[in-house]
Protein backbone atom coordinates (compact mmCIF):
# COMPACT_ATOMS: atom_id res chain seq x y z
CA UNK A 1 0.00 0.00 0.00
CA UNK A 2 1.12 3.68 -0.03
CA UNK A 3 0.60 5.50 2.57
CA UNK A 4 1.42 9.86 1.61
CA UNK A 5 2.21 12.88 3.95
CA UNK A 6 1.52 15.89 2.34
CA UNK A 7 0.34 19.06 2.41
CA UNK A 8 0.58 22.10 0.71
CA UNK A 9 2.36 24.13 2.72
CA UNK A 10 4.90 23.66 5.10
CA UNK A 11 5.63 24.12 9.18
CA UNK A 12 2.93 21.58 9.94
CA UNK A 13 4.88 19.18 11.19
CA UNK A 14 4.33 16.51 8.24
CA UNK A 15 7.66 15.16 8.49
CA UNK A 16 7.86 14.94 12.63
CA UNK A 17 4.30 12.91 12.03
CA UNK A 18 5.81 10.96 9.44
CA UNK A 19 8.83 9.86 11.23
CA UNK A 20 6.46 9.30 14.17
CA UNK A 21 4.25 7.12 12.08
CA UNK A 22 7.22 5.47 10.77
CA UNK A 23 8.21 4.48 13.78
CA UNK A 24 5.08 3.74 15.57
CA UNK A 25 3.80 1.40 12.32
CA UNK A 26 6.74 -0.58 12.38
CA UNK A 27 6.45 -1.27 16.05
CA UNK A 28 2.88 -2.55 15.73
CA UNK A 29 3.18 -4.29 12.34
CA UNK A 30 4.80 -7.34 10.83
CA UNK A 31 4.50 -5.73 7.06
CA UNK A 32 8.07 -4.13 6.15
CA UNK A 33 8.37 -0.52 6.16
CA UNK A 34 10.02 1.91 3.31
CA UNK A 35 10.14 5.12 3.37
CA UNK A 36 10.64 7.52 0.10
CA UNK A 37 11.70 10.73 1.12
CA UNK A 38 9.91 12.94 -1.56
CA UNK A 39 11.05 16.48 -0.04
CA UNK A 40 13.70 18.18 -1.62
CA UNK A 41 15.29 19.16 2.25
CA UNK A 42 15.19 15.17 2.52
CA UNK A 43 14.73 15.94 6.55
CA UNK A 44 13.47 12.58 7.11
CA UNK A 45 16.29 11.18 4.75
CA UNK A 46 18.95 13.17 7.14
CA UNK A 47 17.41 12.06 10.08
CA UNK A 48 17.87 9.03 9.37
CA UNK A 49 21.42 8.66 7.94
CA UNK A 50 22.14 10.90 11.00
CA UNK A 51 20.87 7.96 13.63
CA UNK A 52 23.23 5.67 11.41
CA UNK A 53 25.41 5.87 14.50
CA UNK A 54 22.60 5.03 17.21
CA UNK A 55 23.03 1.61 19.17
CA UNK A 56 19.30 1.10 18.29
CA UNK A 57 18.88 -0.99 15.29
CA UNK A 58 17.69 0.03 12.28
CA UNK A 59 13.86 0.33 11.84
CA UNK A 60 13.01 0.56 8.10
CA UNK A 61 15.00 2.37 4.95
CA UNK A 62 14.49 5.55 3.79
CA UNK A 63 15.54 5.95 -0.27
CA UNK A 64 15.70 9.52 -1.79
CA UNK A 65 13.58 10.73 -4.53
CA UNK A 66 15.04 14.26 -5.93
CA UNK A 67 16.25 15.48 -9.49
CA UNK A 68 18.75 12.89 -10.36
CA UNK A 69 16.48 9.89 -9.59
CA UNK A 70 13.97 11.42 -12.41
CA UNK A 71 10.31 10.63 -13.28
CA UNK A 72 10.58 7.41 -10.46
CA UNK A 73 7.58 6.72 -11.45
CA UNK A 74 7.32 7.31 -14.89
CA UNK A 75 7.34 3.35 -14.50
CA UNK A 76 3.69 3.23 -14.44
CA UNK A 77 3.66 -0.48 -13.02
CA UNK A 78 6.16 0.56 -10.65
CA UNK A 79 3.60 2.75 -8.56
CA UNK A 80 1.23 -0.13 -9.11
CA UNK A 81 3.29 -2.66 -7.66
CA UNK A 82 3.86 -0.86 -4.69
CA UNK A 83 0.47 0.20 -4.50
CA UNK A 84 -0.47 -3.52 -4.42
CA UNK A 85 2.25 -4.58 -2.42
CA UNK A 86 1.94 -6.17 1.01
CA UNK A 87 4.65 -3.99 2.63
CA UNK A 88 3.69 -0.15 3.84
CA UNK A 89 5.19 2.51 1.25
CA UNK A 90 5.29 5.71 2.93
CA UNK A 91 5.85 8.70 1.09
CA UNK A 92 7.03 11.98 2.91
CA UNK A 93 6.21 15.11 0.10
CA UNK A 94 7.82 18.72 0.48
CA UNK A 95 5.50 21.41 1.98
CA UNK A 96 5.53 22.91 -1.69
CA UNK A 97 3.34 20.99 -4.19
CA UNK A 98 6.08 19.69 -7.17
CA UNK A 99 4.43 18.32 -10.71
CA UNK A 100 6.34 15.15 -9.46
CA UNK A 101 4.04 14.91 -6.87
CA UNK A 102 1.05 14.35 -9.45
CA UNK A 103 0.95 10.15 -10.18
CA UNK A 104 2.14 9.37 -6.46
CA UNK A 105 -1.01 11.85 -5.08
CA UNK A 106 -3.31 10.18 -7.75
CA UNK A 107 -2.18 6.83 -6.93
CA UNK A 108 -1.71 6.83 -3.01
CA UNK A 109 -3.90 4.61 -1.08
CA UNK A 110 -4.26 7.32 2.33
CA UNK A 111 -3.04 10.65 2.34
CA UNK A 112 -2.34 11.78 5.56
CA UNK A 113 -2.94 15.62 6.06
CA UNK A 114 -1.54 17.35 9.12
CA UNK A 115 -3.35 20.79 9.35
CA UNK A 116 -3.82 23.18 11.71
CA UNK A 117 -6.45 25.79 12.25
CA UNK A 118 -4.30 29.14 11.82
CA UNK A 119 -6.13 31.24 9.23
CA UNK A 120 -2.77 30.39 6.46
CA UNK A 121 -2.97 26.62 7.27
CA UNK A 122 -6.20 26.36 6.95
CA UNK A 123 -6.47 27.68 3.75
CA UNK A 124 -3.82 25.52 2.47
CA UNK A 125 -4.98 22.50 3.64
CA UNK A 126 -8.41 23.73 1.10
CA UNK A 127 -6.04 24.58 -1.20
CA UNK A 128 -4.44 21.09 -1.43
CA UNK A 129 -7.96 19.33 -0.90
CA UNK A 130 -8.85 21.31 -4.16
CA UNK A 131 -5.81 20.18 -5.80
CA UNK A 132 -6.43 16.41 -4.97
CA UNK A 133 -9.97 17.05 -6.67
CA UNK A 134 -8.62 18.35 -9.91
CA UNK A 135 -6.03 15.47 -9.76
CA UNK A 136 -9.05 13.25 -9.60
CA UNK A 137 -6.98 11.62 -6.72
CA UNK A 138 -8.72 8.33 -5.92
CA UNK A 139 -6.83 8.27 -2.28
CA UNK A 140 -8.72 8.94 0.76
CA UNK A 141 -7.83 12.02 2.72
CA UNK A 142 -6.79 11.83 6.30
CA UNK A 143 -6.96 15.04 8.51
CA UNK A 144 -4.88 14.94 11.33
CA UNK A 145 -4.78 18.29 13.79
CA UNK A 146 -1.56 18.68 14.42
CA UNK A 147 0.56 21.25 16.86
CA UNK A 148 -3.38 21.07 18.89
CA UNK A 149 -2.84 23.56 22.19
CA UNK A 150 -5.84 21.68 24.08
CA UNK A 151 -6.11 24.46 26.39
CA UNK A 152 -7.27 26.77 23.59
CA UNK A 153 -10.63 27.83 21.74
CA UNK A 154 -10.03 28.05 18.53
CA UNK A 155 -12.98 29.81 17.05
CA UNK A 156 -12.83 28.70 13.46
CA UNK A 157 -12.66 25.26 14.17
CA UNK A 158 -16.78 24.22 14.33
CA UNK A 159 -16.73 25.88 10.66
CA UNK A 160 -13.36 24.00 9.24
CA UNK A 161 -13.98 20.69 10.43
CA UNK A 162 -17.89 20.95 8.81
CA UNK A 163 -15.93 22.23 5.66
CA UNK A 164 -12.68 19.67 5.67
CA UNK A 165 -15.27 16.37 6.32
CA UNK A 166 -16.58 16.62 3.28
CA UNK A 167 -13.93 15.64 1.50
CA UNK A 168 -12.10 12.77 3.90
CA UNK A 169 -11.87 11.75 7.84
CA UNK A 170 -11.00 14.16 10.57
CA UNK A 171 -9.47 11.84 13.04
CA UNK A 172 -10.92 12.50 16.28
CA UNK A 173 -7.89 12.29 18.38
CA UNK A 174 -5.62 15.42 17.56
CA UNK A 175 -1.89 15.45 17.88
CA UNK A 176 -0.67 17.95 20.68
CA UNK A 177 1.84 20.36 21.23
CA UNK A 178 4.65 18.35 22.36
CA UNK A 179 7.91 19.48 23.22
CA UNK A 180 8.79 16.21 23.15
CA UNK A 181 8.38 16.01 19.51
CA UNK A 182 10.96 18.15 18.51
CA UNK A 183 13.13 15.64 19.39
CA UNK A 184 12.01 12.48 17.49
CA UNK A 185 14.67 10.36 15.96
CA UNK A 186 14.38 7.62 13.37
CA UNK A 187 15.13 4.30 15.94
CA UNK A 188 12.48 4.97 18.06
CA UNK A 189 9.89 6.29 20.16
CA UNK A 190 10.36 7.44 23.84
CA UNK A 191 7.35 6.84 25.71
CA UNK A 192 6.14 10.39 25.49
CA UNK A 193 6.61 10.84 22.06
CA UNK A 194 4.40 7.61 22.30
CA UNK A 195 2.04 8.80 24.36
CA UNK A 196 1.55 12.16 22.17
CA UNK A 197 0.59 10.12 18.79
CA UNK A 198 -0.71 7.19 20.21
CA UNK A 199 -4.49 7.65 20.03
CA UNK A 200 -4.33 9.58 16.89
CA UNK A 201 -2.22 7.00 15.12
CA UNK A 202 -4.83 4.08 16.30
CA UNK A 203 -7.67 5.45 14.72
CA UNK A 204 -5.57 6.49 11.58
CA UNK A 205 -4.44 2.70 11.53
CA UNK A 206 -8.32 1.48 12.01
CA UNK A 207 -9.47 3.68 9.43
CA UNK A 208 -6.69 2.02 6.95
CA UNK A 209 -7.54 -1.16 8.38
CA UNK A 210 -11.27 -1.13 7.63
CA UNK A 211 -11.00 0.74 4.31
CA UNK A 212 -8.71 -2.18 2.76
CA UNK A 213 -10.32 -4.81 4.41
CA UNK A 214 -6.76 -5.98 5.67
CA UNK A 215 -4.84 -6.39 9.34
CA UNK A 216 -1.48 -4.47 9.26
CA UNK B 1 -53.62 123.60 -17.43
CA UNK B 2 -51.50 124.08 -20.57
CA UNK B 3 -48.05 124.18 -18.78
CA UNK B 4 -49.30 121.04 -17.56
CA UNK B 5 -50.63 119.85 -21.20
CA UNK B 6 -47.04 121.00 -22.82
CA UNK B 7 -44.93 119.47 -20.08
CA UNK B 8 -46.71 115.90 -21.04
CA UNK B 9 -46.09 116.70 -24.63
CA UNK B 10 -42.66 117.56 -24.41
CA UNK B 11 -42.03 114.54 -21.90
CA UNK B 12 -43.83 112.17 -24.32
CA UNK B 13 -42.23 113.16 -27.89
CA UNK B 14 -38.79 112.73 -25.71
CA UNK B 15 -39.82 109.40 -24.87
CA UNK B 16 -40.94 108.62 -28.70
CA UNK B 17 -37.34 110.40 -29.93
CA UNK B 18 -36.07 108.35 -26.96
CA UNK B 19 -37.67 104.89 -28.49
CA UNK B 20 -36.71 106.03 -32.06
CA UNK B 21 -33.14 106.25 -31.01
CA UNK B 22 -33.29 103.14 -29.04
CA UNK B 23 -34.62 101.47 -32.35
CA UNK B 24 -32.06 102.79 -34.45
CA UNK B 25 -28.92 102.17 -32.71
CA UNK B 26 -29.07 100.28 -29.39
CA UNK B 27 -31.40 97.47 -30.82
CA UNK B 28 -29.46 97.14 -34.12
CA UNK B 29 -26.40 96.92 -32.07
CA UNK B 30 -27.67 94.11 -30.33
CA UNK B 31 -29.30 91.68 -33.10
CA UNK B 32 -26.05 92.42 -35.45
CA UNK B 33 -23.81 91.35 -32.16
CA UNK B 34 -26.73 87.93 -31.89
CA UNK B 35 -25.31 86.96 -35.61
CA UNK B 36 -21.85 87.51 -35.09
CA UNK B 37 -22.27 84.94 -31.75
CA UNK B 38 -23.98 82.62 -33.53
CA UNK B 39 -21.97 82.48 -35.92
CA UNK B 40 -18.66 82.37 -33.92
CA UNK B 41 -20.15 79.53 -32.21
CA UNK B 42 -21.07 77.65 -35.46
CA UNK B 43 -17.36 77.97 -36.27
CA UNK B 44 -16.02 77.00 -33.71
CA UNK B 45 -18.68 73.96 -33.54
CA UNK B 46 -17.38 72.54 -36.80
CA UNK B 47 -13.76 73.57 -36.29
CA UNK B 48 -11.83 71.29 -35.39
CA UNK B 49 -10.32 73.36 -32.08
CA UNK B 50 -13.42 71.72 -30.21
CA UNK B 51 -12.73 69.92 -26.72
CA UNK B 52 -14.53 66.59 -26.51
CA UNK B 53 -15.50 65.86 -22.57
CA UNK B 54 -15.68 62.67 -21.65
CA UNK B 55 -18.12 62.28 -19.04
CA UNK B 56 -17.89 59.04 -16.90
CA UNK B 57 -19.77 57.05 -14.49
CA UNK B 58 -18.41 58.90 -11.56
CA UNK B 59 -19.63 62.31 -12.91
CA UNK B 60 -23.21 60.69 -13.70
CA UNK B 61 -23.06 59.38 -10.23
CA UNK B 62 -21.97 62.78 -8.33
CA UNK B 63 -24.52 64.79 -10.42
CA UNK B 64 -25.99 66.98 -7.99
CA UNK B 65 -29.76 66.71 -8.15
CA UNK B 66 -32.54 68.63 -6.37
CA UNK B 67 -32.93 67.06 -2.69
CA UNK B 68 -36.85 65.42 -3.82
CA UNK B 69 -34.27 63.06 -6.19
CA UNK B 70 -32.92 61.54 -3.19
CA UNK B 71 -36.33 61.59 -0.87
CA UNK B 72 -37.87 57.86 -2.50
CA UNK B 73 -34.58 55.04 -2.98
CA UNK B 74 -35.93 52.82 -5.67
CA UNK B 75 -34.50 49.65 -4.52
CA UNK B 76 -35.36 49.39 -0.61
CA UNK B 77 -32.23 47.89 1.38
CA UNK B 78 -34.54 46.38 3.59
CA UNK B 79 -34.97 43.45 1.22
CA UNK B 80 -31.31 41.82 2.35
CA UNK B 81 -31.70 38.93 4.37
CA UNK B 82 -30.75 39.28 8.00
CA UNK B 83 -27.25 37.98 8.49
CA UNK B 84 -26.50 34.43 9.14
CA UNK B 85 -22.93 33.90 8.83
CA UNK B 86 -22.68 30.57 10.53
CA UNK B 87 -25.41 28.92 8.99
CA UNK B 88 -22.68 26.76 6.55
CA UNK B 89 -25.64 24.59 4.78
CA UNK B 90 -27.16 27.30 4.11
CA UNK B 91 -23.85 28.63 2.59
CA UNK B 92 -22.97 25.65 1.01
CA UNK B 93 -26.35 25.58 -1.14
CA UNK B 94 -26.13 28.74 -2.40
CA UNK B 95 -22.24 28.62 -4.23
CA UNK B 96 -23.41 25.03 -5.01
CA UNK B 97 -26.59 26.53 -6.83
CA UNK B 98 -24.17 29.88 -8.16
CA UNK B 99 -21.32 26.87 -9.75
CA UNK B 100 -24.28 24.88 -10.95
CA UNK B 101 -25.16 28.27 -12.91
CA UNK B 102 -21.23 28.91 -13.84
CA UNK B 103 -21.28 25.35 -15.57
CA UNK B 104 -24.31 25.70 -17.25
CA UNK B 105 -22.91 28.96 -18.88
CA UNK B 106 -19.57 27.65 -19.55
CA UNK B 107 -20.16 24.13 -21.60
CA UNK B 108 -21.88 25.30 -24.43
CA UNK B 109 -18.91 27.40 -25.20
CA UNK B 110 -16.29 25.07 -24.25
CA UNK B 111 -18.52 22.47 -27.32
CA UNK B 112 -18.52 25.38 -29.65
CA UNK B 113 -14.77 25.66 -29.51
CA UNK B 114 -13.60 22.27 -29.69
CA UNK B 115 -16.56 21.90 -32.28
CA UNK B 116 -13.95 24.35 -34.89
CA UNK B 117 -10.95 24.46 -34.11
CA UNK B 118 -9.83 24.64 -37.95
CA UNK B 119 -10.60 28.54 -37.68
CA UNK B 120 -8.26 29.34 -35.10
CA UNK B 121 -4.83 30.64 -37.08
CA UNK B 122 -2.05 29.01 -36.03
CA UNK B 123 -0.31 31.88 -33.72
CA UNK B 124 -3.17 31.63 -31.74
CA UNK B 125 -3.93 28.13 -31.34
CA UNK B 126 -1.22 27.73 -28.54
CA UNK B 127 -2.83 30.19 -26.42
CA UNK B 128 -6.09 29.21 -27.10
CA UNK B 129 -5.47 25.47 -25.95
CA UNK B 130 -4.10 26.85 -22.99
CA UNK B 131 -7.02 28.61 -22.31
CA UNK B 132 -8.92 25.93 -23.17
CA UNK B 133 -7.65 23.33 -21.25
CA UNK B 134 -7.70 25.91 -18.18
CA UNK B 135 -11.45 25.87 -18.86
CA UNK B 136 -11.98 22.58 -19.28
CA UNK B 137 -9.07 21.94 -16.07
CA UNK B 138 -12.45 22.45 -13.72
CA UNK B 139 -15.21 21.10 -15.32
CA UNK B 140 -14.35 18.36 -17.82
CA UNK B 141 -15.03 14.38 -16.63
CA UNK B 142 -11.16 12.50 -16.43
CA UNK B 143 -11.67 10.56 -19.28
CA UNK B 144 -11.37 13.79 -21.29
CA UNK B 145 -9.07 15.04 -19.68
CA UNK B 146 -6.64 12.23 -20.26
CA UNK B 147 -7.74 11.91 -24.38
CA UNK B 148 -6.68 15.64 -24.49
CA UNK B 149 -3.43 15.38 -22.39
CA UNK B 150 -2.84 12.48 -25.00
CA UNK B 151 -3.42 14.45 -27.49
CA UNK B 152 -1.43 17.43 -26.57
CA UNK B 153 1.37 15.12 -26.07
CA UNK B 154 1.54 14.00 -29.22
CA UNK B 155 1.94 17.47 -30.59
CA UNK B 156 4.16 18.48 -28.25
CA UNK B 157 7.65 17.61 -28.18
CA UNK B 158 8.17 17.76 -24.54
CA UNK B 159 5.17 16.33 -22.51
CA UNK B 160 6.63 16.76 -18.93
CA UNK B 161 6.74 20.32 -20.26
CA UNK B 162 2.66 20.38 -20.85
CA UNK B 163 2.21 18.02 -17.80
CA UNK B 164 4.32 20.71 -15.63
CA UNK B 165 1.93 23.34 -17.44
CA UNK B 166 -1.67 21.53 -16.50
CA UNK B 167 0.42 21.43 -12.92
CA UNK B 168 0.48 24.66 -12.62
CA UNK B 169 -2.96 25.31 -13.87
CA UNK B 170 -4.84 23.03 -11.63
CA UNK B 171 -2.29 24.48 -8.83
CA UNK B 172 -3.70 28.02 -9.81
CA UNK B 173 -7.44 27.13 -9.83
CA UNK B 174 -6.96 24.98 -6.66
CA UNK B 175 -5.52 28.35 -5.40
CA UNK B 176 -8.35 30.43 -6.35
CA UNK B 177 -11.12 28.56 -5.63
CA UNK B 178 -11.09 29.18 -2.19
CA UNK B 179 -12.87 32.18 -0.49
CA UNK B 180 -13.80 33.18 3.14
CA UNK B 181 -16.83 31.82 4.70
CA UNK B 182 -16.92 33.34 7.86
CA UNK B 183 -14.14 35.31 9.93
CA UNK B 184 -14.71 34.33 13.79
CA UNK B 185 -12.48 37.29 15.90
CA UNK B 186 -10.33 36.30 13.22
CA UNK B 187 -10.09 33.40 12.58
CA UNK B 188 -11.39 32.70 9.22
CA UNK B 189 -13.49 29.67 8.28
CA UNK B 190 -12.90 28.87 4.35
CA UNK B 191 -15.00 27.37 2.29
CA UNK B 192 -13.68 25.56 -1.28
CA UNK B 193 -15.90 25.99 -4.25
CA UNK B 194 -14.37 23.53 -6.71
Amino acid sequence: MIITFGTQKGGTGKTTLAIAFANYISGISERKVNIFDFDFQKSFYHKWKEDEQSELPKLYDVEIIDEENEQPFSDFEHLIEMKESEDINLFDLAGTLDARYSDLLIYSDFIVIPFEYSNVSAKSTLVFINFLGLLESQAERIFIRSKYDKGYKYQNKEGMDAEISRYGLILKKPVFKRNCLQTIDTRKLTYEQKYAVKNAFAELIDYINKTLEINI
Amino acid sequence: MIKIFLTILAVYLLYYAGNIAYDLFLKRDSSRHEEESEEYTLTEFTGNNTTVKEVTIDDVEHLNTPNSFNAKELFSLNEEEPDKPYDLEDWRRKFESEQNIEVFETDPQIDEQSLEPKEIPEDDRAAQENIQNAEIGAFSDPISDIAKNLDSERENESPSMKLKQQFNQFLSLAETHVQVLADRDGYKVYHSML
